[in-house]
């Protein structure tokens, strides 16, 4: 369960926000509204100077909130409050801080022995309007590709891409082969060999797009 | 400095001027023209080619092309798409047959699809809900095609990066593939 702390937010935002938490089938319980204390998350109105009651960890992301039309950069909430916007934003939160970095040679020899193959582009209800899940599901429509293939091209966790695998087989949209499998090739070998200049032109245009996480 | 080429094609109306000029940092050429076509509900319409540019750090550029909407135009749609690094394909969703717009520029595009990066962003899904996303996914899979189809409102910049994000994972995945395969 993660933790979302509100701070500077007059009561019936903070019970619209807690209503959110409750009722979004997206964020499927997984956050839920603290009162005081150590929270994964806090939104902080009116830029307070103390945090207090709550208590921050090393990894909790401060959602600034601000009036839409106003300059923001980072995690931001902007009012008027739009529920799906809230729950977009917690769960990029979810995917940047609990998908592990990706742990090249480390998975399952047996699972990443399988070769995946996207059939048909997944269905709204599964994407979500997730950008994460989007770029899986394109790494898996462009040829047969490992897990290690999908962490290593999208940068996310194992669990992540595990459970989109899974969610795709679960709805037929996978086509799987067992056996051989692609020669796995590490995070670390792959950029040392694709040094290209399309590569190089793609980092300078998503740096351009801001697209580059900073 | 090199030269990339991004191509937006879809009907008329579909929205291709505006998405260029959604991401365009140039004033976007435009070569519009008043609109003789009653029935097409717009003052005017794109008879030429749109253009605009991303610049970028190092001095490459980024040029965005519009192709014309109409289908009579379709001899320019190879000639802009040749050595393009992705194609985008906007449909409206509030013409009468989106399913049969999706196939003439399925068809016109085929030979260039078969190496060239390709999104389909399909525009007014909030006013008009039929036929659905997932028809377009089937409609792509019958003719072997596994394509990205998601909602815009070209309108929004961050809309149009989306379809060029999803551009570049491809030729990502793409590159991976020829990597494994030397």
């Amino acid at each position: 369960m993660r933790y979302l702390g509100c701070l500077g937010l007059i009561k019936p935002e903070v019970d619209l926000i807690r209503t959110i938490l409750r009722t979004s089938s997206r964020l499927d319980k997984r956050w839920a509204l603290a009162e005081s204390g150590e929270c994964d998350a806090l939104l902080v109105y009116n830029a307070e100077k103390s945090v207090a009651p709550f208590t921050l960890k090393p990894t909790t992301q401060l959602i600034m909130i601000r009036r839409r039309g106003e300059k923001h950069d980072g995690h931001v909430f902007l009012k008027p409050f739009r529920a799906d916007e809230l729950i977009d934003t917690l769960i990029v939160i979810d995917t940047e801080n609990y998908s592990a970095p990706v742990p090249a040679g480390t998975v399952n020899n047996q699972v990443s022995a399988n070769l995946y193959r996207l059939k048909k582009w997944p269905p709204a209800d599964i994407l979500q309007q997730h950008k994460n899940y989007m770029l899986l599901a394109v790494y898996l429509s462009r040829g047969t590709k490992t897990l290690q293939d999908l962490m290593t091209l999208s940068g996310q966790g194992e669990a992540l891409c595990n459970n989109f695998l899974k969610v795709l087989q679960e709805r037929g949209l996978l086509q799987i082969e067992g056996g051989k499998g692609s020669p796995i090739v590490t995070s670390i070998e792959r950029p040392a060999r694709i040094q290209d200049e399309k590569k190089n032109f793609f980092s300078l245009l998503k740096a351009k797009l801001g697209l580059t996480k900073k | 400095m090199k030269e990339y080429k991004l191509v937006f094609t879809g009907t008329t109306g579909a929205g291709k001027t505006t998405a260029i000029n959604a991401i365009s940092e140039v004033p976007a050429v435009k070569t519009d023209v008043a609109n003789t076509d009653s029935t097409l509900n717009k003052e005017f319409t794109t008879v030429g080619l749109d253009f605009g540019q991303i610049n970028l750090a190092n001095g490459d550029r980024v040029r965005l092309f519009g192709t014309p909407g109409q289908s009579r135009f379709d001899f320019m749609w190879k000639i802009l798409t040749k050595d393009a690094f992705g194609l985008i394909i906007l449909i409206d969703n509030s013409r009468p047959e989106p399913l049969a717009d999706l196939a003439v520029y399925l068809e016109g595009f085929a030979q260039e699809l078969r190496n060239t990066p390709c999104v389909i962003g399909v525009g007014r899904t909030e006013e008009h809900h039929t036929p659905s996303l997932d028809d377009f996914s089937t409609a792509l899979e019958s003719k072997g095609f596994t394509l990205p189809v998601i909602p815009v409102d070209v309108r929004l910049p961050k809309d149009v990066i989306l379809l060029i994000e999803l551009l570049m994972a491809q030729a990502e995945a793409d590159m991976q593939e020829e990597f494994l395969s030397q």
